[in-house]
């Protein structure tokens, strides 16, 4: 199999920029993701007209412009020959749409692909949103009518989590006071300025145990990668960033099955990631970063539990002695994650992988983890029933 | 039989009843709380379904829950979708039922919130207009049985 590595990428800050119903004067979906590609493009020192295969996250209904990626792909100029796709599977869009582009690459069908996507939703109500949240995270008739929305599973696990582990969930300020701390210096988060441990454990409750600082605030966003074959690319940049293996497991539920299960348990994450590792030779322990979807505090510390980053129960301690801060031994959502970084759904996917790649290129700034050479990208749907797993190294 | 709760309003968001599963709708109205289960393997099935998803057994037959069971987890909704917002916050829960059925369903917090790990008792919300299930208090006698 041909290898694959990431020449160029190019993002936008995460942020509020859907332009409302009826608006005029406003930047619509595909010009907003237009110079985004053109940025990605020059980032990787090619022409649009290398790009062989161009795969797009699907958007969701609140995105106008349907047929996006044949639209894109005229206003562009391209003519794709190995693909032309837009791909979505909930939470884990934008990874697949990585993961396609990767493959396309990796198969011989191109030797340079694209993967992008946008999101725009922020200006659609929360409430309204919620309505079709809820028919996607759970049966759109047996489970939906009674309004479990998508953060509230995570909240369900958060709350057999304290449960079981009789840990204190005013502790989980401490995940949004330590994102912030990273997205600091971030220049794509959506929030940088610090939040203390007591503003955060005292914000309105929102799903119980969840506050306002547990979860994510809603957002557009827009990423576009590069990949190219490996021997072009390494003629290409110095600096390149090698798809080392990836690992996909689904653990078969859609939120909840109707047998019980430890909810908070998270084995498809574990399983991706052990393949993942697997299929690179490496392990857990070889990896220096790891940006792990995480749309609220609680999915943090239960993700970092099943990937074996720390043991049961200790994830939430960790973060409170600072192990996961800046200048900690375990570099965990150096973005800020979904909290401060922030979370458009579809594209969370893709943001992730930027900031592995920006961090194994070593173009992040104040926020560098120096020496780093491998980092580890999960994203995941629903309740954590589905993961996809990139381990990204840097080449040179 | 299932207790039946009267809820003086109209359901926010109903259902669809499909052609195979609007007996259960119907018999929940009434207080009869009843699933699939296989005739192959005997794996009980919630929601009721026509096949199995462990064996493929396309042989079904009814089978009556308690709706007794004990409490996994819960929470409440405070941020719902907009037609559920008459009915917020949103009291939720994820039930396990004696018979080893996990489902998700309203939670009806009486006297006090429903605590995990508590015995509960599925009951049927009659609304003016439509049915949903829920779970009340094991020592919950305040509701009238089904009939
Ligand atoms: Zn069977």
């Amino acid at each position: 199999m041909r290898r694959a590595s990431i020449i160029g990428a190019a993002a936008l800050p995460v942020g509020r920029m859907m332009p409302g119903e009826g608006a005029t004067g406003g930047v619509f979906e595909a010009e907003r993701l237009t110079p985004v590609i053109r940025r990605a493009v020059k980032d990787a020192g090619i022409e649009m007209s290398d790009i062989v295969s161009a795969v797009f996250a699907a958007n969701p209904p609140t995105t106008r412009q349907l047929g996006f990626s044949v639209n894109m792909a005229a206003r562009l100029g391209l003519k794709c020959k190995g693909q032309l796709s837009e791909v979505a599977n909930l939470g884990i869009s934008g990874g697949v749409a990585f993961d396609q582009a990767v493959a396309d690459v990796e198969l011989g069908r191109a030797d340079i692909a694209i993967a992008a996507g946008i999101l725009y939703q922020s200006a659609i109500k929360g409430h309204e949103g919620m309505e079709h949240g809820v028919r996607a995270v759970g049966d759109a008739d047996w489970q939906a009518p009674f309004g479990f929305t998508p953060i509230s599973w995570y909240a369900l696990d958060a709350a057999r989590y304290f449960y079981e582990t009789r840990l204190n969930p005013d502790d989980l300020a401490h995940v949004a006071v330590k994102s912030r701390r990273w997205s600091a210096n971030n220049p794509i988060a959506q929030f940088r300025d610090p939040v203390s441990v007591d503003e955060a454990r005292s914000s309105d409750l929102i799903v119980d145990p969840l506050r306002l600082h547990d979860i994510p605030q809603r957002a557009d966003g827009a990423v576009c990668f590069v990949i190219a074959r490996d021997e072009i690319a390494a003629n290409l940049r110095s600096d390149r960033v090698r798809i080392a293996a990836r690992g996909f497991a689904h653990d078969g539920r859609h939120q909840i099955g109707d047998e019980p299960h430890d909810m908070t348990d998270f084995p498809a994450a574990r399983e991706a990631a052990a393949a993942a590792l697997g299929a690179a030779r490496l392990r857990l322990q070889d990896i220096d970063l790891f940006e792990l979807y995480a749309p609220c505090s609680i999915t943090e510390v239960l993700v970092a539990e099943a990937i074996g980053l720390f043991g049961r129960g200790d994830a939430l301690g960790a973060t409170r002695e600072g192990r996961t801060s800046p200048g900690g031994d375990v570099a965990l959502n150096t973005s800020g994650g979904c909290l401060a970084r922030g979370h458009p759904p579809t594209n969370t996917g893709l943001y992730g992988l930027y900031e592995l790649f920006e961090q194994l290129r070593g173009a992040a700034g104040a926020r560098q983890v120096k020496g780093s050479a491998r980092g580890l990208h999960i994203c995941e749907l629903g309740n954590y029933n589905a993961a996809l797993v990139h381990v990204l190294e840097r080449a040179a | 039989m299932i207790p039946v709760v009267r809820i003086p309003r109209n359901i926010p968001v109903a259902p669809r009843r499909s052609g195979f599963a609007r007996w259960f709708w119907e018999g929940l109205e009434q207080g009869v709380f009843e699933t699939t289960g296989c005739e192959g393997c005997g794996k009980i099935s919630f929601p009721p379904r026509k096949d199995c998803p462990k064996c493929g057994s396309q042989n079904y037959r009814f089978h009556e829950l308690s709706g007794k069971g004990v409490l996994y987890s819960r929470t409440m909704v405070r941020m719902t979708p907009t037609s559920l917002i008459p009915l917020a916050p949103l009291s939720l829960g994820i039930v396990d039922l004696d018979e080893g059925v996990r489902l998700a369903c309203a939670l009806l917090d009486r006297k006090a919130p429903l605590k995990i790990g508590e015995r509960v008792q599925i009951a049927a919300m009659r609304f003016n207009d439509g049915v949903l299930f829920g779970a009340q208090s094991a020592d919950d006698t305040t509701t009238e049985p089904g009939k």
